[in-house]
């Protein structure tokens, strides 16, 4: 966690107890019946939703046999953990589905169930030293103090820190270097990506390239892999597995107008 | 008997690779830029082996104790300068696999003073070497879906060897020569 990236906000205005829509304990269903949330363009910072990204699930670890189920199918998950969740002796099992799921990439916020309510301090979410290797940069770290949030906004740039490649050998087995070029071109191509196939697991490669792939949970899906490979320099191609076994490639090089238009398609292609 | 630099692994055995990069594990799986770059490179020249590429590992059956293990990962990371982000070892026996029309093996190849555990998981055929190929990235999706993935706290999952039967080196590495001069031949 990075405390130096917090905000403050003086909004205290708490979200209407339905915008969690937690269930009760006793509830085996609870993880099935949570709220899926729109990101709103014009952020109602009293409101938790606001502090999430598009798509997020919101859900309960009650059901912790459900909980691997979610883990998978959720694009982007935010887990709302009650807080007397993690006191129980299911803390363990759950920081353990954690790590295997590797949800690092997610966001995890530790709600206090007593103050789910409209109380003011109902944002009053407590973080934990949970994971050595949870990666601080995508954790929304709420705490609250009396009136006030402090918040860890997630960043939008699934790229930040990735100047830590631009040096060779970053992986000590004598990668190449991602370089400011390869870089700058990946965050162009990024902006025009379709979403249709969820959010891609982003890795530097060290041939000097950003890999981009998709792996769909749903086995009834027409697509295995997608893999996307942007550089060195201005060059990106896909490459695909169908659940048929076909393989596809699609090389690309530079950046013009069209080239939403062709990302377009093949993820049509790769979906339909 | 023990085994002897350019043995094959028996069978039984699990070979494993360190990761040096904490995004090359997603969702439990190996990121498949995990695979690019010097994952498979020649072997040495000098060393003369029969097969035409390799990836740096190790074999469990030689790596002690999973205590043993994890302090081996830590040092070789600290060795290098990086940190230890995990392992991935392979979800069924490769040897013996052929991938991409690739043979795929495993050979005990140590590294004297260093690792006496090193280990290569071995390709022989006409192996893309030329990155950014089509070949190469057939080769990058199939090993994709190979490896399972280990957190640093997951290292107790790392499956232990169960070695059988002795390895039939004579035989393997006859196999092997062979195939590698087949290869050669064919260019």
């Amino acid at each position: 966690m990075n405390p130096a990236r917090a905000l403050r906000t003086n909004d205290t205005t708490p979200p209407p107890e339905t915008s969690l829509r937690m269930l009760s304990q006793d509830d085996p269903y609870a993880m099935t019946e949570l709220v899926i949330q729109v990101a709103s363009t014009v952020p109602d910072w009293g409101k938790v939703e606001a502090y999430l990204p598009a798509a997020t699930s919101f859900m309960t670890p009650y059901a912790l046999d459900n909980l691997h189920y979610h883990m998978l199918s959720a694009p982007k998950a935010c887990f709302v953990f009650a807080k007397d969740v993690l006191e129980n002796a299911k803390r363990d099992t759950l920081f353990s589905c954690l790590r295997t799921n590797e949800l690092n990439k997610d966001l995890l916020l530790f709600i206090d169930t007593a103050r789910k309510t409209t109380e003011a301090s109902l944002l009053s979410l407590v973080s934990e030293q949970f994971h050595a290797q949870t990666k601080t940069a995508n954790i929304l770290h709420l705490t609250g103090i009396g009136h006030h949030l402090l918040l860890d906004v997630p960043p939008a740039d699934p790229l930040d820190g990735y100047e830590q490649y631009q040096a060779v050998d970053w992986d000590g087995h004598g990668a190449e270097a991602i370089t400011a070029e390869t870089l700058a071109y990946a965050r162009r191509i990024m902006a025009v990506m379709p979403q249709t196939l969820g959010t891609p697991d982003v890795a530097p490669a060290a041939d000097g390239t950003i890999a981009l792939e998709w792996v769909p949970d749903d086995t009834t899906h027409k697509l295995d892999k997608l893999f996307l490979d942007i550089g060195p320099g201005e060059v990106w191609r896909a490459y695909w597995t169908l659940r048929t076994g076909e393989f596809g490639r699609l090389p690309q090089t530079g950046f013009s107008d069209e080239t939403k238009t062709i990302l377009k398609n093949l993820f049509i292609d790769l979906s339909a | 008997m023990p085994l002897v630099d350019g043995d094959p692994a028996a069978e039984g055995d699990v070979w494993y690779r360190i990761l040096t990069s904490d995004k090359h594990i997603t969702k439990g799986r190996i990121q498949h830029a995990a695979f690019q770059g010097k994952f498979i490179k020649p072997p040495p020249p000098e060393k003369n082996r029969p097969w035409n590429a390799e990836a740096s590992g190790r074999l469990r059956s030689l790596a002690g104790s999973i205590d043993d293990v994890r302090v081996h990962c830590r040092a070789y990371c600290g060795k290098i300068n990086r940190s230890f982000y995990g392992l991935m070892f392979p979800k069924e026996p490769l040897a013996g696999q052929t991938i991409e029309s690739l043979e795929v093996g495993i050979f005990y190849t140590p590294i004297e003073g260093t690792d006496e555990a090193h280990s290569d998981l071995t390709f022989t055929g006409n192996v893309p070497f030329v990155e950014r190929s089509e070949e190469h990235d057939r080769l990058v999706m199939a090993l994709s879906g190979k490896f399972n993935a280990l957190h640093p706290d997951q290292t107790v999952l790392l499956p232990d060897a169960h070695v059988t039967t002795e390895p039939q080196k004579g035989i393997e590495r006859l196999k092997a020569a062979l195939r590698s001069a087949i290869n050669k031949i064919r260019g």
